[in-house]
């Protein structure tokens, strides 16, 4: 009876932390076990192929070119390993990803700060229809 | 996944990139509330308000904690996760914060509607963190979750923050209305506090995340400064525990302070690069562990001082309380005494026991008189402690004032024609609702006492009545008060310096009993005069 009564007394408290702890070990479980989620990057981009978005490393001062990835986490090939920006394998999507589409650079998916790659006139296009496609649609 | 653009912290936490004010707010600010959550909680565990003020410290602590991995941090599994938790502990916060003000304010816990509300409140956040319609995916270009959060993150816990700001501020002030005086400091102080606390935090923190979010600003460094709120939050809760000892965690309290701002110059090396700031600051932190040594012991020693005051000033309550009971005792013992003696007389006047022989009547009239006179007086002792201990209540009527003041007069006037004196009265018709037995009581007792001080001459009374007002005064003629002597004329027991030189009888009870009785009638009582030999000036002033 006295349990009662202090379960009573105190079941607010008892509530809420039974919930945070729900909370805690459900994010866990989605974010760092199941990788549920998505995640944007810079993928690897030939600008003569595509029209690349064009940066320029801080260190170094090398320009180089990349195409925006927008991915499920599962779905990012595991040869990838934790670092997919060199990663040939995650800069295209799939049949059979989850989620997945590759953004383009152009005058309407370019954000102010950012620049895009200058064709190389001589090197065929084989894709060069593609290339003014703001985001390729999942496969 | 790990953010490609970023280097891997240093020691788990320390980036050089990082600019130093990040970590001069974020570590003390986490320091602080870990240290004044630890103190509070542990200085009185079985305290709804500690306890609750200690939520507030986790709350912010896991905020700051989080936040801070989401800065450092550059693995997108470890920055969603403390991400998703971000919002939940703000919140808490909002929440926390309203519960505790209810809980400060009220002095008790809230009913389970209002636990309820709270509950609901918290639900959506609690529910939906884990879910993708809180956080959805992650940049692993920005290292940051921005633009991957549903409403539920970006507006809901400042909204909730707002709330709850302007929840505490209608507490705060409908409760500093009716507060006593000694509260309504610490309401205001309390009040302050929390509500900077909650500005600081939600407004810079909102700001820092909407114009990050709509690319205005290149990250959330604006958020970091609303992390000195919770030092200037703990600044106040100190505040209340040393002087009002509220949270009982009175001397620990001044040591916390003192570490607090120990780790906030401390933390000033992080970022100084400069060599003279370097030696200000050395000469800071000299300083401030010079000064909060002084502190830490002045404050031991006035703790010291006022526990021994406290036990002394309950000493005291306790012998005054002892006084009062063996006074009722031994004048209930001795006015049934005196009694049963006054009763053996008045049997002997009246002829009960046969004829007086002529020699023996002025005996016993004397005897009479005296005995009359003695259980008055014992009367008078025995009203001014029952006054003193809160046991007279008060039956209040409508009744005519004129008639029961004329009722008065005309009992006293032999009285005073025994004096020589000449016993006036000017009454207005008043009708006065008020426990007439007592303020007979009152208006016969100043009276009395103006016709007992005054030797020669004439004791005028004189009764009005305004719009706001009535008025009941007595003029005399008689020995006048000295200013030292007014000072204690409505105490208990307060005799003036010769008034037993005029009235040996007097028991100082009198004009504290008439006082007490005015008051009760929510009107007041005080005397005018010019001086010692010039008369004295009585006025009552009742509402109408």
């Amino acid at each position: 009876m006295k349990l009662f009564v202090s379960l009573g007394k105190h079941f607010f408290f008892i509530f809420l932390t039974l919930l945070c702890a729900l909370v805690v070990v459900a994010s866990f479980y989605r974010f760092v076990i199941r990788h549920d989620y998505n995640v944007e990057y810079e993928a690897v981009c030939n600008p003569a192929e595509q029209a690349c978005f064009e940066g320029t490393d801080e260190n170094t001062g090398d320009t180089y070119f990349y195409a925006k990835v927008h991915k499920y986490v599962p779905d990012v090939p595991a040869e990838c390993g934790r670092s997919v920006s060199d990663c040939q394998a995650a800069s295209i999507c799939l049949p059979g990803d989850t989620d997945c589409s590759i953004t383009y650079c152009s005058n309407t998916s370019k954000l102010d700060s950012e620049v895009c790659a200058e064709i190389v006139p001589n090197e065929p296009l084989d894709t060069a229809p593609k290339s003014v496609t703001d985001t390729e649609p999942v496969l | 996944m790990i953010c490609p653009y970023f280097a891997e912290p240093l020691y788990y936490f320390y980036v050089p990139d990082l600019p130093g004010l990040f970590y001069y707010t974020y570590v003390p600010a986490m320091v602080v509330a870990l240290v004044a959550g630890t103190i509070i909680f542990l200085s009185d565990r079985k305290s709804l308000p500690n306890r609750l003020l200690a939520a507030i410290c986790l709350s912010f602590l896991v905020w700051t904690f989080c936040t801070f991995i989401t800065w450092t941090n550059i693995h997108s599994d470890t920055i969603l996760f403390a991400w998703s938790l971000l919002f939940p502990a703000a919140s808490f916060l909002s929440i926390f914060s309203v519960y505790f003000t209810y809980v400060f304010l009220q002095r008790k816990d809230v009913g389970f509607r209002l636990k309820a509300i709270f509950t609901a409140l918290l639900a959506p956040q609690l529910l939906l963190a884990p879910t993708a319609y809180s956080l959805s995916g992650f940049n692993l270009t920005q290292c940051d979750a921005f633009g991957f959060e549903g409403v539920i993150n970006t507006v809901y816990p400042h909204v909730l923050g707002v709330f709850a700001m302007l929840w505490i501020l209608v507490l705060l002030v409908q409760h500093y209305r009716r507060a006593e005086p000694g509260f309504k400091k610490q309401i205001a102080l309390m009040g302050t506090g929390i509500e900077l606390f909650l500005f600081s935090f939600f407004v810079t923190g909102f700001l820092g995340q909407y114009l990050t979010t709509i690319g205005f600003l290149p990250d959330s460094q604006l958020e970091t400064y609303g992390y000195f709120g919770m030092i200037v939050f703990v600044v106040y809760i100190t505040i209340l525990m040393v002087r009002y000892h509220t949270f009982h965690a009175s001397f620990i309290a001044a040591q916390a302070l003192t570490a607090g701002l120990f780790i906030l110059i401390i933390s000033q090396f992080a970022f100084i690069r400069n060599s003279t700031n370097i030696l200000l600051n050395l000469i800071a932190l000299l300083l401030t562990t010079v000064m909060g040594f002084i502190l830490i012991r002045s404050v031991k020693r006035e703790i010291e001082l006022r526990q021994h005051v406290e036990v002394l000033a309950k000493d005291l309550e306790k012998s005054n309380q002892q006084q009062i009971i063996l006074i009722h005792f031994i004048t209930h013992q001795i006015k049934g005494f005196v009694s049963k003696s006054r009763n053996i007389f008045a049997g002997l006047r009246e002829g009960d026991y046969g004829v007086l022989p002529e020699a023996m009547v002025p005996m016993v009239e004397e005897g009479f008189r005296s005995d009359t006179k003695g259980a008055q007086t014992i009367q008078e002792i025995l009203n001014a402690a029952n006054i003193k201990s809160g046991k007279v209540s008060y039956v209040k009527e409508s009744f005519d004032l004129k008639a029961l003041i004329q009722e008065v007069v005309n009992d006293l006037t032999p009285t005073a024609a025994k004096k020589g004196l000449q016993l006036t009265s000017t009454l207005d018709d008043v009708t006065l609702t008020g426990d007439k037995t007592q303020l007979v009581n009152a208006f016969k007792n100043l009276i009395d006492n103006s016709i007992k001080y005054t030797p020669s001459g004439s004791v005028a009374v004189t009764l009005n009545k305004t719009d706001k007002a009535i008025h009941f005064e007595i003029k005399d003629t008689g020995v006048g008060i000295t200013e030292e002597d007014m000072k204690n004329l409505f105490t208990e027991g307060g005799h003036g310096k010769n008034s037993q030189k005029v009235n040996v009888e007097s028991t100082g009870f009198g004009l504290f009993i008439v006082k007490n009785i005015v008051e009760a009638h929510n009107g007041k009582v005080w005397a005018e005069s010019e001086g010692e030999g010039k008369g004295s000036l009585f006025i009552v002033e009742l509402p109408v």
